[in-house]
């Protein structure tokens, strides 16, 4: 569509001032779901009992990828489970 | 002064845009240092967890610097009954698709593999991600490495850091076992494709060599939407590799993009070749994202104007939103800020529930205003902005907006 056929108005700088809010609102808590959903090792848990980790990991409730590498936003659950 | 010339039209206060690009400017320096520290400093050793999780039947370990640094692995009565080993401190050095990739592999002294995965490395968290989903990692656990190794598949979308750790663990692995515990190891078969040569390299290259050329073009607004539409399909969709601020942080971490990678270093090479003659025409006309929305503002009849006071605004706002961005994923190592843009993962269409509100109200608000996100927010756009005011301050052109 050609620029002369579009039909311009002027947004209230109000207006803008939200939306640019809103964006960069949008742009934090996509970082911050982004950060934690990434794993992280467990052992950088400070709670976390390794014979309670091992004896889990040898009957097989905890697989070793899961062990090491944790999901933070399953925290509950894993934590509770490994702990 | 030199930073202040931009918004000086509309009456908006020089200090202020100084101010922003002093601040930008002081958290690259300290990303270059934070990065440089980074490689000097001397490996963490493995923590408790991750040597159990590695080696499970090992009762303790110890540290071992012959003839590399590794752990021993001993049952309850002291005996070794393996190794953990970390695949950097053996040569050769394998990189990954930024910078040089660390896995632990623990090895039984039967030669058998009993786990395996990447502990030090600098690869985008949301690609290893998809690593540690795609089952690659238990794959590689319990191979015998006495026997030829399998050839085990990539993870698509994440092929080049998962072709590295597969390589990696292999050679390394191979050695250790050899050296430590005299087993006999078929001569590793590395399945090195040439990846100069591969279907998506030559594509990658012929698009941005369009794009190059079209940029010195003059006129002819369609060669440029044939050229961006192509784009599109071809570094969006099919190649799904635009540049982002994730892989540009690395570079200005000094992690510099591995000989296999070679989508990124073509695209490095693109925009080192023509930011200094056409600015920003990767924004203009290579973003595949920036071609969405422009496609998307084509759907609406009804446009919306900034008034001046805003428009005098937006630059030191992407610039102040950059610095932050960059000042939590180096500064404070939240990695994950570096990946909020929306062209991140929204080729792969594996986009996080806040990631799809974020593009679905990105391309909404591009139908009215021209290109929303590379004008209001887009980090990617104003660090090649900035780094564009260095390398072409004759041109005359103030590159702020596409």
């Amino acid at each position: 569509m050609e620029r002369s056929m579009k039909r311009y108005r002027q947004l209230p700088p109000a207006a803008a001032a939200l939306l640019l809010g809103l964006t960069l609102l949008l742009v934090l808590l996509t970082g911050w779901q982004r950060e934690i959903v990434s794993r992280h090792p467990v052992a950088d848990l400070p709670f976390v009992d390794m014979n309670r980790l091992k004896q889990q990991i040898d009957q097989g409730n905890v697989g070793r990828n899961e062990a090491l590498y944790y999901r933070k936003d399953y925290a509950g659950a894993d934590t509770t489970e490994i702990r | 002064m030199f930073f202040g010339r931009l918004e000086k039209k509309n009456g908006f206060p020089a200090s202020w845009t100084s101010l922003t690009w002093v601040l930008v400017f002081l958290i690259a320096v300290g990303c270059l240092v934070i990065g440089f520290l980074d490689i000097i400093a001397p490996p963490q050793p493995l923590e408790d967890g991750a040597l159990t999780a590695i080696f499970p039947d090992a009762a303790r370990t110890e540290n071992s610097n012959e003839p590399f640094s590794h752990y021993r692995a001993l049952d309850a009565n002291g005996r070794l009954i393996g190794a953990i080993i970390i695949t950097d401190s053996i040569p050769p050095a394998v990189k990954g698709y930024i910078g040089e990739i660390g896995s632990a592999v623990g090895i039984t002294v039967d030669g058998r593999i009993t786990f395996a995965t990447p502990v030090r490395h600098r690869e985008t968290p949301y690609y290893m991600e998809m690593i540690f989903g795609s089952g690659l990692l238990e794959e590689i656990g319990g191979l015998d490495l006495s026997r030829p190794f399998p050839d085990i598949d990539t993870v698509s979308g994440a092929t080049v850091s998962s072709r590295a750790i597969i390589r990696d663990v292999q050679e390394a692995s191979s050695k250790a076992a050899h050296t430590l515990f005299g087993i006999e190891v078929p001569p590793p078969v590395i399945s090195m494709k040439n990846t100069w040569a591969d279907w998506k390299t030559i594509i990658i290259a012929m698009l941005l060599t369009m794009s190059l050329l079209a940029g010195f073009v003059r006129e002819r607004k369609w060669l440029k939407e044939v050229v961006m539409v192509l784009n599109l399909v071809g570094i969006g969709f099919l190649l799904n590799t635009p540049l982002t601020l994730s892989a540009l942080s690395r570079v200005l971490t000094l992690n510099l993009p591995g000989p296999e990678n070679t989508l990124l270093i073509l695209l490095f090479l693109y925009i080192l070749i023509s930011l200094p003659l056409q600015g920003r025409a990767y924004c203009r006309f290579v973003c595949p994202f920036g071609t969405l929305q422009k496609l998307a503002n084509h759907l609406s009849p009804w446009q919306l104007n900034l008034t001046p006071d805003i428009l005098a605004y937006l630059p030191n706002i992407r610039r102040l939103v950059l610095g932050l961005l960059l000042f939590l994923a180096v500064w404070i190592g939240w990695d994950g800020f570096t990946e909020v843009e929306p062209f991140f993962s929204f080729f792969s269409l594996k986009l996080t529930s806040i990631m799809w509100v974020m593009v679905i109200f990105i391309l909404i608000m591009s139908m009215f205003l021209r290109r929303f996100w590379c004008n209001t927010m887009c980090p990617t756009g104003t660090l090649l902005s900035m780094v564009s005011r260095f390398v072409r301050p004759r041109s005359g052109k103030v590159d702020e907006t596409v």
